[in-house]
């Protein structure tokens, strides 16, 4: 009796501990982050008027009114007019400076800020993206689809380089040729991946509760290939530490064209927040799921040994930070992902990054989803939501108004 | 003796995926970092060339290593006579 009640206190006590390195924990992420963010805020900066030049072939001087750049020639004639846009991309957002002369045809595009993925934005030049731009009048359309082709594997990329080159157009029409553009319309842009998004976070928040565990598990791997197939193979848009770290720089994109971004970011903080699961990674991640294909076929199991169980758990935590503190301290999340899921969903990458693929797939083989268990920064993001919300929660519990004795 | 042997080799795989992947993380980031000046498009580097005093000139240039990440229709030389002279102290100009 006396042992019970002498193991049960020191249970207790293992928990206050537990929940004291917890709040700890919380308390010194959120700092550190927070240390990279204003770091990160004080480095963006930019220099727009070495490109001015660029973008008016012919011009000797750039003068500058306002957000309107005047290229010259040397005789003091105006050739052309520059403007600076901007709009977000996968990473952040796109500056870009357009140069358009007095006949309202687009001279030259400057691509001068950016923060994609080194690997996916080199697309834009092999693809020579921006190329369909020039001489194009100033009054086009200029939309992806309408009278400019998009990139395969860089759409998002391109929605930015475009709608900054509107923008931009748009402030040369009404400042420099003055004949304002009317208002832009802007479709929200509604589809397949974003209903198969929302059926994938219904099923399996439902699917969470589902007590039959044959029929969880089928529902699981209707889930799980849905999302291996249509958010991997067809529209290569899992979840990645980037997206989060643009979330959390602010660069948050135009809502009209990507409301798949919301509602995926969106989607797993609501779910986590509300139910304390996490809806994505078990149930529909595209990534989890290949593993969990091979694993199926190889018959691999979970493997953790136990001395090294602690080192492994903080491994995908420590690379998780080190992407985040990366992303937000240089503003750039395209370069602090590291996640090879385009690489095995759109066969494009670096060296590197194949490497990556190539050793996660091998290693799918012998062990349960190796890049999730042990690399991979999303879960321990989601186990920080999860975190958090149970600090809330006990916060909440303590300093409710008690109800009044009687 | 079965079990003994397969949890050895998973440990095995475990180790080196794990060394293997933290290395190549590693690695992902050091070459997005490393490509972030020259490989970015729109990154320009102008130099002022001075091949006389009376027409010094602005040339464009990206890094020689990668590929010309010039967008649009760019000049790579400006004449910049006339905007410069008026700037700059005589005796720099009788040089």
């Amino acid at each position: 009796m006396e042992k019970d009640g002498l193991a049960s206190s020191g249970n207790v006590n293992r928990l206050i501990l537990r929940k004291q390195r917890e709040r700890l924990g919380i308390v010194l992420t959120v700092l550190i982050v927070a240390a990279a963010w204003i770091i990160g805020y004080f480095r963006e900066d930019s220099d727009v008027l070495e490109s001015a030049m660029v973008v008016l072939p012919g011009a000797s001087q750039i003068d500058q009114k306002n957000a309107l750049f005047i290229g010259k020639t040397a005789e003091d004639e105006i050739v052309g007019y520059a403007a600076v846009g901007e709009a977000t991309g996968y990473g952040g957002p796109i500056k870009v400076i357009v140069g358009v002369d007095l006949n309202g045809g687009i001279l030259g595009v400057e691509i001068i800020e950016n923060r994609e993925t080194p690997g996916f934005f080199r697309l834009v030049d092999s693809t020579g993206f921006v190329d369909q731009f020039i001489a194009k009048r100033f009054d086009s359309t200029l939309a992806i689809n309408v009278d400019i082709d998009g990139i395969s594997g860089a759409t998002l990329s391109a929605e930015g380089i475009a709608a900054s080159i509107r923008q931009a157009v748009r402030i040369i029409a009404s400042d420099g040729l003055e004949s304002p553009l009317p208002a832009e319309k802007r479709q929200i842009k509604f589809g397949i991946p974003e209903i198969i998004l929302i059926g994938l976070y219904t099923a399996g928040y439902f699917s969470h509760k589902q007590k039959n565990v044959k029929l969880k598990s089928r529902f699981r791997w209707i889930t799980l290939t849905t999302g291996m197939v249509v958010l991997g193979f067809i529209y290569t848009a899992p979840l990645t530490i980037s997206q989060v770290i643009a979330l959390l720089s602010g660069y948050w994109p135009d809502w009209h064209n990507n409301l798949y971004w919301y509602l995926l970011i969106g989607g797993i903080l609501f779910v986590t927040t509300v139910d304390a699961k996490n809806p994505y990674c078990a149930w529909f991640c595209p990534f989890g799921a290949f593993q969990e294909t091979l694993a199926a076929i190889s018959g691999a199991k979970h493997f953790r040994p136990r001395p090294w169980r602690k080192y492994l758990t903080w491994l995908p935590r420590i690379l998780a930070m080190t992407a985040i503190v990366l992303g937000l301290a240089l503003r750039q999340p395209g370069v602090a992902g590291y996640e090879p899921f385009a690489t095995l969903f759109d066969l494009r990458g670096t060296a590197i990054e194949w490497g990556l693929l190539v050793v996660t797939i091998l290693a799918s083989l012998f062990l349960y989803r190796p890049f999730c268990n042990f690399i991979c920064p999303i879960d321990p993001f989601v186990d920080f939501i999860s975190a958090v919300r149970r600090l809330g929660k006990d916060a909440w519990i303590q300093w409710k108004p008690k109800p009044a004795q009687k | 003796m079965e079990t003994k042997t397969s949890s050895k080799v998973k440990s095995f795989v475990l180790l080196i995926f794990v060394i293997s992947s933290v290395f190549l993380v590693i690695g992902i980031w050091a070459e997005g970092l490393t490509d972030q000046e020259p490989a970015v498009p729109g990154h320009i580097r102008p130099t002022l060339v001075w091949s006389s005093p009376q027409a010094p000139e602005l040339t464009l240039t990206t890094n020689p290593d990668s590929s010309d990440q010039r967008l649009g229709t760019p000049t790579p030389t400006v004449d910049l006579t006339n905007l410069l002279t008026e700037d700059l102290p005589a005796d720099l100009l009788d040089e």
